[in-house]
């Protein structure tokens, strides 16, 4: 095993339901309305906050999910419940998805500097330039643009932002009673953004904030979103199995950063991890299998359907997956999390009903099941080899494999040193890159 | 006769220009949360309606005393004192020139689920100011009337976004496996002139019906709009037949418009230089004023408004020796004129001071009072009564003192007069206003109560 030292970068996937599909269903959960008001998010931060984890995560795209059973899987806007849930909280970091299709950069960047204001530097940006023809129809298009035009308007939406958030000087708010000076105007420098797909000329509205710019962060898998990813983000929320693939994206990772100038050190990659914790293996698997079990063939093949964006419906639940045909039929249209639901299905032989049942669990993120020490064993490992600087936990239901997670995971490992032994300090970013790093917006 | 409805604007230290020199809080402090919840605490404890917060997505950097009145967007700032500080609605600015009516239904969705049904939204059809519209890579083309019509279409889409998930669209059947029932979930299939928004709403529908709309403008456009879709309009007019007149349009244009409801209520801006009684409250406005380096900037603001060039005037002399009279054209400005030559006269002001007080930053239309809280009360009940307004929009000059000192002083003399109960606790926004312009100001019976205590 490698050499590493320090600890490990621990976000929350803080969603409204469970990460599986069938989580609402247990009696256990709690009502489905539960997820229109803001306890049901503070009970989770607050618990992560306190197992000090550097920060809690909302992802977010601006259209109702087609699936009937996800219709309440983003049901809030993240940036107001992020303004929320950050004025109940202290000190852990608060990051939230928002879409550079969808936003001007004049407002998100209002939105976020206001928010850093008031959280004392404790918030994130996840840039995603949102995929889906139904966020295009909700915003004036019928159809999204392809995803070289997204990422070309995303590129120029960043540099936007963070002009606007660098353009007043530290010393511009002089803020002086005594002599009446409030701020100095020659301080507060013009921002001239004139690109292809969007212009950006005036001065910013806000004093710099505590962070400067919030965190920066990127998920995509695409080479445009690992390029994206390489030039501005500070962390990186990948989608990754474990093994070679996880060792691979890591070094794209810091490849596309040491192509944009950068210290590869300075963007950590996170990949998500999906553990089903139980106090015996056998245990643990009787709780996924009861997941499982709430979920019929149908809902298995809609799901399906919305992931590969491709429609299955109509298929034999237990036939293989076709995945010449299908990736025919997408005709290079998917995602990248289509296209790993095809490769997964082709290396392994899967069937619907066994593809199904790995994505269930994780969709398609590290999804562990077994007893704290093999999730921990699991962890370390992937930190060893230089898979991963951290983890973006999403529990598979909540709040229960939280609450396991962090009564029974996470001492194990601080006791190999792997987790914080008290709260970080500092601003979000400053947790996360505790060097300073040069990188030109 | 109602209640009053009373609606606090919130602006860093006060509205005044130089309230920040006077506050306890350092500017930086202004942008922090201690500083929204000290302020918006407060305002919920006395008893005030709702919270307002003013906005345009620029820099007002045309006077550096203005450069921070738009460094906190307002959703942002409300949804952080949502959860905080109950009971008080929350109101905010966004604009149909340049924000996006989905996000904006969404965000404002969230903060009524957040809030329970406290969201309120000013829409406000931003002016063809090249500047602001640069922020966004554009140039102001579209003529007034494209921009009302496009206010109109972001407010439709709005309230059809807003009623997209039925009451009931949550199932939550587990044995079943419904979480949602599809059929009760419905596109807007909005397709206007300036918007094609596909729908439905990715929130469920929140508590109130539709946030409570508010509208500011008096312009013929501005009041056709205001009939057909505000529950709330801010009107600037000085007492009198002006704003009589204008609380009649606002009724006559509603009822045109098909509305059963009495249309809007109208608030009038309250501008109130308060102390305990009138001579501290001139002595206060007098600390405020002398604190503001108007300037050259004031005297040419006091001649534009005077019609006149003071440039031959000492800044020491006595503005009443002067004998100066106010422009003949009617209109706001030369009421205004007349309005501050009084003062000089009533407070014995120089030339600079009044210099500072045509520049204090408080906008020059304003409804101002000066005075005790006996004064201030009996000035409100009175403009109630002669039916020109529901209710006041109250801008403060510093929140530190003047704050408190309303919140202690007048309240309990409006609710002494039958004008401002306390409301119950958990109402909505909307609940809450219906219960105000609803309530008989019955003041046998709030004397009765006082005889009992």
């Amino acid at each position: 095993m490698n050499e590493r030292s320090g600890t490990l970068r621990l976000n929350l996937f803080l969603r409204a339901q469970g990460l599986h599909h069938a989580s609402w269903r247990r009696d256990a959960a709690p009502p489905a309305r539960a997820v229109l008001g803001i306890d049901h998010y503070l009970e989770q931060v607050q618990l992560a906050e306190a197992a000090f984890f550097d920060s809690a995560f909302i992802a977010d795209s601006p259209a109702l999910n087609p699936n009937p059973w996800d219709r309440l899987s983003y049901p809030l806007e993240p940036t107001v419940l992020l303004a929320a849930l950050a004025a109940r909280t202290r000190t852990i970091g608060l990051i939230v998805t928002a879409s550079t299709s969808y936003w001007e950069p004049f407002v998100l960047a209002r939105v976020f500097s206001t928010i850093d204001h008031l959280s004392a530097g404790r918030i994130g940006w996840n840039i995603v330039t949102t995929a889906g023809d139904a966020a295009a129809r909700n915003h004036g298009s019928a159809a999204v643009a392809p995803p070289a035009e997204r990422y070309a308007r995303a590129e120029e939406f960043v540099r936007a932002a963070i002009a606007l958030w660098e353009s007043w000087d530290d010393n511009a708010l002089v803020g002086d009673r005594e002599s009446g000076v409030l701020v100095e105007p020659e301080a507060i420098r013009p921002v001239r953004v004139r690109g292809e797909h969007l212009q950006v000329e005036g001065r910013f509205t806000a004093p710099r904030s505590p962070q400067s710019r919030p965190l920066l962060v990127q998920a995509g898998l695409s080479e445009e979103g690992i390029a994206l990813a390489g030039r501005f983000a500070d962390a990186v929320f990948s989608v990754i199995e474990h093994g070679r693939q996880g060792r691979e994206y890591y070094d794209a990772v810091k490849q596309a950063a040491l192509r944009a100038g950068r210290d590869p050190e300075s963007v950590l990659v996170l990949p998500g991890i999906a553990p089903i914790i139980g106090a015996t293996e056998a245990e643990a698997l009787r709780i996924r299998d009861g997941l499982d079990e709430r979920t019929g063939p149908e809902q298995r093949l809609d799901q399906l359907s919305g992931f590969l964006g491709v429609d299955v419906r109509g298929a034999d639940i237990d036939a293989g997956v076709p995945v010449d045909e299908l990736a025919g039929a997408l005709n290079g249209g998917t995602t990248s999390r289509g296209r790993q639901l095809l490769e997964t299905a082709r290396r392994d032989g899967l069937s619907y009903r066994e593809l199904s049942a790995w994505f269930q669990t994780g969709r398609g993120h590290i999804a562990p099941v077994g007893t704290p020490e093999q999730i921990a064993d699991v962890i370390e490992h992937a930190w060893r080899e230089r898979h991963a600087d951290g983890f973006n936990l999403m529990p598979p239901s909540l709040p229960d494999q939280l609450e396991l997670f962090v009564r029974e995971v996470l001492p194990i490992l601080r006791r190999r040193g792997l987790a914080r032994t008290e709260p970080g300090v500092g601003t979000l970013r400053e947790r996360y890159t505790p060097r300073p790093q040069a990188v030109s917006a | 006769m109602s209640e009053a409805i009373l609606a606090l604007n919130l602006r860093l230290a006060g509205f005044h220009r130089a309230s920040w020199r006077r506050s306890s809080r350092a500017p930086a402090e202004f942008l922090t949360l201690d500083h929204a919840l000290d302020v918006v605490g407060r305002a919920a404890g006395y008893g005030f309606d709702s919270l307002f917060l003013a906005d345009t997505p620029v820099l007002r950097d045309d006077d550096p005393w203005g450069a921070l009145t738009t460094a906190l967007e307002p959703l942002s700032l409300l949804a952080s004192v949502a959860t905080r500080v109950p009971e008080i609605g929350l109101i905010g600015t966004v604009s149909s020139t340049y924000d996006d009516p989905y996000t904006i239904a969404r965000r404002l969705a969230t903060l009524d689920h957040l809030s329970g049904g406290r969201a309120g939204l000013n829409v406000v059809v931003s002016a063809p100011d090249p500047r602001t519209a640069a922020n966004f890579g554009r140039v102001p083309l579209e003529p007034r009337q494209r921009r009302y019509e496009r206010a109109d279409e972001f407010l439709d889409v709005v309230a059809r976004l807003w009623r997209s998930w039925e009451d009931d669209a949550i199932v939550d059947d587990r044995d079943g496996g419904v979480l949602v029932d599809p059929a009760r979930i419905h596109p807007i299939r909005f397709q206007g002139a300036h918007f094609r928004v596909e729908g439905p709403l990715n929130v469920p529908r929140p508590p109130q019906p539709a946030p409570v709309f508010v509208q500011a403008g008096a312009s013929a456009n501005g009041i056709g709009h205001a009939a057909r879709w505000a529950d709330l309009v801010y009107s600037a007019k000085q007492p009198g037949i002006d704003a009589s007149g204008f609380r009649e349009a606002i009724r006559t244009a509603a009822a045109a418009a098909g509305r059963t409801d009495g249309g809007p209520a109208v608030l009038s801006g309250l501008l109130v230089h308060l102390g305990r009684d009138d001579a501290e409250a001139a002595e206060r406005r007098r600390a405020l004023d002398a604190a503001n380096n108007a300037g050259d900037v004031g005297l040419d603001r006091l001649s534009q408004i005077l019609g006149t060039s003071l440039d031959g005037y000492d800044p020491g002399d006595l503005v009443a020796r002067l004998r100066l009279q106010p422009p003949e054209q009617g209109g706001d400005t030369a009421s205004y004129a007349a309005h501050l030559l009084a003062e000089a006269e009533r407070d014995g002001l120089t030339v600079a001071e009044l210099a500072a007080r045509a520049y204090d930053g408080l906008s020059a239309g304003q409804w101002r009072l000066q005075g005790g809280p006996d004064a201030v009360a009996q000035a409100l009940e009175a403009r109630l009564l002669a039916d020109e307004a529901d209710g006041f929009s109250v801008l403060l000059p510093d929140y530190d003192e003047t704050l408190d000192l309303f919140g202690t002083e007048v309240l309990p003399r409006l609710r002494d007069r039958g004008i401002h109960s306390e409301a119950p606790a958990g109402l909505t926004l909307r609940e809450r206003l219906a219960l105000r312009r609803s309530a008989r100001g019955d003041r046998s019976r709030s004397s009765g109560l006082l005889a009992d205590e």
